[in-house]
């Protein structure tokens, strides 16, 4: 135990109060980083085929290969989770800064005092069952996962660097050469820490909590109090304090509203927002080599269900036959993936903002039943439309007037006409 | 399957570099390097009993290629028709097959920052026309074909009329383009330009050599590590942790 | 020059090859393209090549608008599908972004390199007004016109319309004018261009200085190395260790020179061993006992003095090609100007071809077949009444009015005799490249009131140009098609553009015809475009223009040897004998010897090289060394030396030094090649380096120029050519800046 003065603990409600550890920031990207790190270890390891330098069994290099189809599509995949990897740490570090870079890892994951020493040395013993000295009293983050993100924070500018070298072939061939090595060394010094951590983590029956914690952010007042003393005594100092007028809490700076917004606390701003689908646009152009759509997807859906329930009459007919061809898989669109992610994005990200909850939009003089008929009845006409038309605000209207599509402008007025006039009759809905 | 191989007769050969240039325009090769050279031996001998010849040098897709051992992610390989291929979309560029092949047939392209050289025009052969160099060269002196096919103009050079493969002592790794000619045209070639020994840069060296088997011996050293306190806490009881 | 004749027909099998191939070619349009490019369609175009003027078939694959590649035409019946490197680079010709761009009026001073851009019409009404002013001064005669190349003929017509007779191409009095007239003098004709040599059915093949393989003239390198793979023998004649020298049964390491005095070596052997084709000879030849007796003294062991061969050597090499007779092709050169007394040696080699019976013989010197051409009606050409000023027919009584003496015309401006020359139309030649003596062609140009320059690239002559206009390279336009009559099968070959012009370049049948128009001249050329041009001119031959353009070539039936020819071909040896003329009587009657005679040459004096130069596989002359591709393959020369003499000057091999002259002229700085290929007396560069071009990126002053260092020459009395090995140079160590 520490010689620093015990505040006494209200030991009644340790096991039922919860305090508040980890921002859900902080959460998203621990388990994105495990994420990444499950892809990039797998399809890493099974990138290295050479007979020299391979270190896992042929059969595990093959069914990597065999389950990205070619190991050109391997190597890619790598490189983009890769680059996804450093984009997002990229952006954590960048909006991240003041508020969690720089207090939380400078100050409270990276610095090690005395008391952490002393921790390590007896953690270690007491694992081994060779000393029941106490453990030192720790703060946020005790001295084990300290020194994990120490060697982590040493080990992932190497492990991105050496990786933007790889993969865009920056500078010479000896470069390249000592960029795959180190690539390997830092990965590995990496993976053997990230044992530790998961053990610790997962299996490890004292740090349960802080395992859970990785779900809900919220650790057990007990839990806090005995494996991260200084860290609930600074809580409990603090709220002391406050309670009793002496101090204002921690002054946060005031986030702006984009970095608000990207905490996802509150709508976007409308201009940003536009210029964020223009980027994904874009993005989709380059990445998947066409735009993105809405109605056509639903086309796919639908073809999909009379491919399975009429496949002759889909096949002949006239229209269906574009989508639904023998031994083509009608599905196989990248529109049909593309729905999946914009429904579970946004779910998520009304998650993330907190407005998540089931409701009927509607104006206050029509009942939900109204509202639902009218919806599909409006959906009915505009999915019609959008087939007469070849396409709908995503596909016609955004997709090609991105690529100045003279029917997508035709189609923007025609829809804007449209929805002045239709909005004029229709405004008893709403009001 | 076929077993590709090429024969350039060095007494024909006149050394115009036609093939080089027909090569660097085929695969848009950069200024400075190529795929397929002409090195002259230049004159040997005391004036005026002097010997020289055009040494055609390219790949020579060896039976066993020391360069696709060293190459660390597969980019390159060996296909069932004997053609060593560069996968462009798997090569990351760092050279170690550069400096493994005994015949210095490969080059970084300053361009696209890969690893080329000679896959006998592959993608011509599959449209059925011959490797560039083999119908531009001006004293028509290439030959390409199958060597297996007993009944064609490589078997024959190769087992009857005898053309060899340039090869020394120490290296011998099966080359599969061979020279003919009749004033011993390769013999003064393969003196003056032997294949050098296949080698590992430093990096690859250092890889096998000492980065991964200390690796390995690190994961698996924090994996006993992990195994004992597993077993400890699996005799202990979890109880004795929750103090 | 081939008498007219009864047009070479086409064969039934012929045609029938010509239509099959035609659907072949459709077809293989879209099917072949370029390695990497696969999957996308291209388009390919038949033309000819014009890296050099062998013109190989060639065929330009298109690929987005741009010529991607471009590969051999195996539809072209004596290149067969194969091209050099040259040609496998033509494409980065076109796209050099060093190329002319849009005509240019000087602003500043000659040389300055200060011009203004102006439009074809600006440039082209200047022009035709400048012509004026200089007729009106001096008379049309005043203005020279200095072409090469497929495309200058066109504007050679309009310059002939003119009224002005003087033209001269550097390919006569710089090249092979010699040839011509030695061969001439002999036989009858010249040997022409492609020289139709049967190297691939030769049983020995004899090169005097040429470096066949260095010099790389396509179907040339295939036939030499398709006689050598069936057993040709070769001799080589050669003061270096030529590519060819080291395929050689035997080298001769000849002292720089003294050629006649082997060549009259051999012929003492062959006759004095009764080795010559005693009964071709008594068929056809007229002087044989003249040229025994003149002989006579000149055995090995003279020779050998001489030449410092070995007699056994000269002996063992005159029977070796006689064994081999009359399959026996003694080359008869190409740029033959060395030593002044080149017709001489040109009409040595004749003899001595004539006496092995190989002219008009398989395996031998082959006779050309006439192709009749069809032709506009056209007003004749005004006749000059001061006749030309170069000296064709008159100082140089032998000399081609065709072709010109280069030399002379220069001559002519510095002098204004016999009357002055104040302007130059140079086209598509380099003059200070191509012709020696660069002080006194930059005296004459400025003398002149006027100095036109059409090309393709800011070569030197540029910087001293009143006007440049930009020309098309050969894939982007039409020109006059290689007509070849000199080959086994005789054939016709187009240019056509693969496309369309870049920059604000024009072709030149279109700058001749905008010329014309603005002078009042359009009579001469009297068709609208060039497809009526073609139309007509194949209309004799029985082809279509079509099939003509997919195919790119079509040969016809040739009669290439003695025992095939028919009484329609003309006199087998048009001289004035009817027969072989192993003794000149013309050339008596002119007071030159009537057989060859060896005078020595003067030997460097000590610490002193003789400077030879030649050429190398990839470059054309000084064309080609801003071509990216082929600047990549050699981007600048080196200078041979023997490894010995480098040794006694304590050169290294890759040290750059300075040559000097006799003269004192001085080279750029150039890497020593120490060697032992390469005689003691005498030094070896390549020609076309060291330019002095700022607007060419890529070849400006890179390596030196043998030009340079040419300021003597030896002028053969005969025709007026330029013998430029009479150089003699010494390493200055290079000066530090």
């Amino acid at each position: 135990m520490s010689s620093a003065t015990q505040v006494q603990p209200p030991l009644r409600d340790l096991s039922q109060r919860m305090i508040k550890k980890h921002h859900v920031a902080i959460i998203l990207l621990h388990w994105f980083n495990a994420i990444t790190w499950l892809i990039e270890l797998t399809t890493g390891a099974a990138l290295i085929s050479s007979e020299h330098f391979r270190f896992v069994p042929v059969w595990f290099v093959t069914m990597i290969t065999e389950v990205s189809g070619t190991r050109a599509n391997l190597l890619r995949f790598h490189i983009a989770a890769g680059l996804t990897w450093i984009t997002v740490f990229a952006v954590y570090a960048i909006f991240g800064w003041q508020t969690y870079f720089h207090q939380e890892v400078l100050e409270r994951e990276v610095a090690l005092d005395k008391d952490d020493f002393n921790w390590l040395r007896i953690r270690v013993l007491r694992i081994l069952g060779r000393s029941n000295e106490p453990l030192p009293p720790q703060g946020i983050y005790n001295a084990g996962q300290k020194m994990f993100a120490l060697m982590v924070y040493v080990m992932i500018p190497v492990i991105m660097g050496t990786g933007l070298v790889m993969a865009f072939h920056w500078g010479p061939m000896t470069l390249v050469g000592w960029a795959v090595v180190l690539h390997f060394a830092a990965v590995a010094v990496v993976v053997s820490g990230l044992m530790v951590h998961v053990y610790m983590g997962a299996v490890f029956p004292e740090e349960k909590p802080a395992f859970f914690s990785m779900l809900t952010g919220m650790v057990p007042e007990e839990f806090a109090y005995k494996h991260h003393h200084k860290w609930w005594k600074e809580v409990k100092m603090l709220e002391e304090l406050h309670a009793a007028g002496l101090a204002e809490p921690r002054p946060v700076p005031r986030p702006s509203r984009l970095a608000a917004a990207l905490r996802m606390k509150e709508h976007w701003p409308g201009y940003w927002a536009g210029f964020g689908l223009g980027l994904t646009l874009l993005a989709t152009f380059l990445i998947v080599g066409q735009g993105l759509g809405a109605s056509g997807g639903f086309t796919r859906y639908l073809a999909f269900v009379l491919s399975l329930v009429a496949p002759g009459y889909a096949s002949a007919h006239p229209y269906w036959s574009n989508y639904v061809q023998p031994g083509q898989p009608v599905l196989m669109d990248f529109l049909v993936f593309e729905l999946i992610g914009v429904a579970l994005g946004g779910v998520v990200s009304g998650w993330l903002a907190g407005h998540l909850k089931w409701t009927t939009d509607k104006g206050p003089r029509i009942s939900p039943r109204t509202r639902w008929a009218l919806a599909f009845l409006g959906g009915a006409i505009s999915g019609a439309g959008a087939r007469l038309a070849r396409g709908c605000t995503s596909g016609l209207a955004l997709s090609g007037g991105s690529v100045l599509s003279a029917g997508a402008f035709v189609f923007m007025l025609s829809v804007f006409a449209a929805g002045f006039i239709g909005a004029y009759f229709l405004r008893r809905i709403w009001l | 399957m076929a077993r590709y191989a090429m024969v350039t007769d060095l007494t024909k050969c006149v050394g115009c570099q036609a093939c080089t240039a027909a090569c660097n325009s085929e695969w848009d090769v950069p200024p400075g390097h190529a795929r397929t050279h002409v090195r002259p031996t230049g004159a040997v001998g005391k004036f005026p009993d002097l010997r020289s010849a055009f040494y055609v040098a390219q790949c020579n897709h060896c039976d066993d290629p020391p360069c696709v051992k060293p190459c660390p992610s597969g980019a390159t390989f060996q296909a069932d028709n004997g053609i060593v291929k560069v996968d462009r979309n798997l090569c990351i560029g760092c050279g170690f097959c550069v400096q493994a092949c005994p015949y210095e047939a490969r080059y970084l392209n300053p361009a696209t920052q890969k690893v080329d050289k000679c896959d006998f025009c592959a993608s011509r052969l599959e449209r059925g026309r011959q490797p560039a160099c083999v119908t531009t060269c001006t004293a028509h002196a290439k030959y390409f074909g199958d060597l297996e096919d007993s009944s064609g103009d490589i078997y024959r050079m190769v087992y009857t009329r005898g053309a060899r493969r340039i090869e020394s002592g120490e290296v011998k790794v099966g080359p599969n383009v061979y020279y003919l000619g009749r004033r011993g045209e390769p013999q003064l070639v393969a003196a003056m330009f032997p294949p050098r020994l296949p080698k590992l840069p430093a990096a690859g060296e250092w890889w096998s050599k000492v980065v991964k088997p200390l690796a390995l011996a690190l994961v698996g050293a924090t994996f006993a590590g992990q195994a004992v306190a597993f077993f400890t806490q699996l005799r202990k009881g979890e109880g004795q942790f929750d103090e | 020059m081939p008498h007219g004749l009864s047009p070479g027909g086409v064969s039934r099998r012929d045609w029938f090859r010509a239509t099959a191939a035609t659907a072949a070619a459709t077809s293989a349009a879209t099917a072949a393209t370029p390695g990497q490019r696969a999957g996308k369609p291209a388009l390919q175009v038949a033309t000819n090549c014009e890296m050099c003027f062998w013109r190989c078939g060639a065929l330009a694959k298109i690929q987005d608008g741009r010529v991607a590649r471009i590969e051999g035409n195996p539809q072209h019946p004596l290149t067969l599908g194969r091209l050099c490197a040259r040609g496998n680079a033509g494409h980065q010709t076109l796209y050099d972004p060093d190329r002319l761009k849009r005509p240019q009026l000087r602003t500043g001073a000659r040389g300055e390199g200060r011009f203004q851009e102006v439009s074809w019409d600006q440039a082209l009404d200047w022009f035709a007004a400048r012509l004026t002013e200089l007729k009106n001064k001096y008379g049309p005669e005043s203005v020279a016109y200095l072409p090469h190349g497929a495309s200058s003929g066109f504007f050679g017509t309009v310059m002939k319309a003119f009224g002005t007779p003087n033209s001269a191409e550097p390919a006569f009095a710089q090249c092979r004018g010699p040839r011509e007239v030695g061969y001439a003098l002999t036989f009858g004709r010249g040997v022409a261009s492609p020289e139709p040599l049967d190297l691939a059915n030769a049983r020995a093949v004899v090169l005097i200085g040429s470096h066949i393989g260095e010099n790389v003239f396509t179907s040339q390198v295939t036939q030499f190395s398709e006689g050598l793979a069936r057993g040709a023998k070769l001799i080589v004649v050669d003061p270096r260790f030529s590519t060819a020298a080291a395929k050689a049964d035997h080298w001769l390491p000849i002292r720089p020179g003294t050629d006649i005095a082997l060549l009259l070596a051999w012929i003492n052997v062959i006759l004095s061993e009764e080795l010559e084709d005693k009964e071709y000879l008594a068929k056809y030849a007229q002087g044989l006992d003249d040229l025994r007796a003149h002989v006579k003294p000149f055995t090995p062991e003279w020779a050998s003095a001489e030449t410092e061969l070995p007699a056994g050597l000269i002996r063992d090499s005159a029977r070796m090609m006689a064994a081999a007779k009359p399959a026996v092709v003694v080359h008869p050169g190409r740029h033959v100007t060395w030593y002044g007394d080149d017709t001489q040696r040109s009409r040595a080699m004749a003899i001595l071809t004539a006496l092995l019976g190989a002219w008009g013989r398989q395996g031998g010197i082959l006779l050309p077949t006439t192709i009749k051409r069809g032709s506009f009606k056209t007003p004749p050409f005004p006749e000059s009444k001061r006749g030309r000023a170069d000296g064709a027919g008159t100082t140089y009584p032998l000399a081609s009015e065709e072709l010109g003496v280069s030399n002379g015309l220069i001559e002519a401006t510095l002098t204004a005799k016999p009357y002055p020359i104040k302007g130059w139309v140079v086209y598509g030649q380099n003059v200070l490249e191509s012709i020696p003596q660069r002080e006194r062609t930059l005296s004459a140009i400025r003398l002149l009131d006027l100095l036109v320059v059409v090309d393709i690239l800011p070569v030197e002559q540029t910087l001293y140009a009143d006007l440049i206009l930009p020309e098309a390279t050969y894939l982007e336009r039409y020109d006059a098609p290689h007509i070849v009559e000199t080959a086994a099968r005789p054939f016709i070959s187009v240019r056509q553009p693969a496309v369309p012009p870049m920059y604000d370049s024009r072709p030149g049948w279109w700058i001749a015809k905008a010329m014309a128009a603005r002078l009042g001249l359009e009579a001469w050329l009297p068709w609208k475009n060039p497809d009526e041009h073609l139309a007509k001119l194949i209309e004799p031959m029985g082809i279509s223009l079509g099939e003509l353009k997919a195919r790119g070539a079509v040969a016809f039936e040739g009669r290439p040897t003695i025992e095939q020819r028919i009484e329609a071909d003309g006199p087998l040896f048009p001289t004035e004998s009817g027969k072989i003329e192993l003794s000149s009587k013309l050339l008596k009657e002119i007071g030159h010897d009537a057989i060859p005679v060896y005078r020595p040459p003067a030997d460097p004096p000590p610490g002193w090289f003789r400077l030879l130069y030649g050429r190398a596989p990839v470059h054309s002359f000084a064309r080609t060394e801003n071509n990216a591709l082929l600047n990549g393959l050699m981007s600048e020369n080196t200078v041979w030396m023997n490894d010995h003499s480098a040794r006694d000057l304590g050169l290294a091999a890759g040290q750059r030094i300075v040559l000097q002259n006799a003269d004192g002229n001085e080279s750029l700085p150039i890497s020593v090649q120490p060697t032992a290929a390469i005689r003691k007396d005498c030094v070896y560069m390549v020609h076309g380096f060291g330019q002095q071009a700022p607007g060419l990126h890529k070849a400006n002053a890179r390596g030196a120029s043998d030009n340079a260092l040419i300021s003597r020459v030896a002028i053969d009395p005969i025709m007026g050519s330029t013998g430029m090995r009479v150089n003699f140079v010494r390493v200055k160590p290079e000066v530090q800046s």
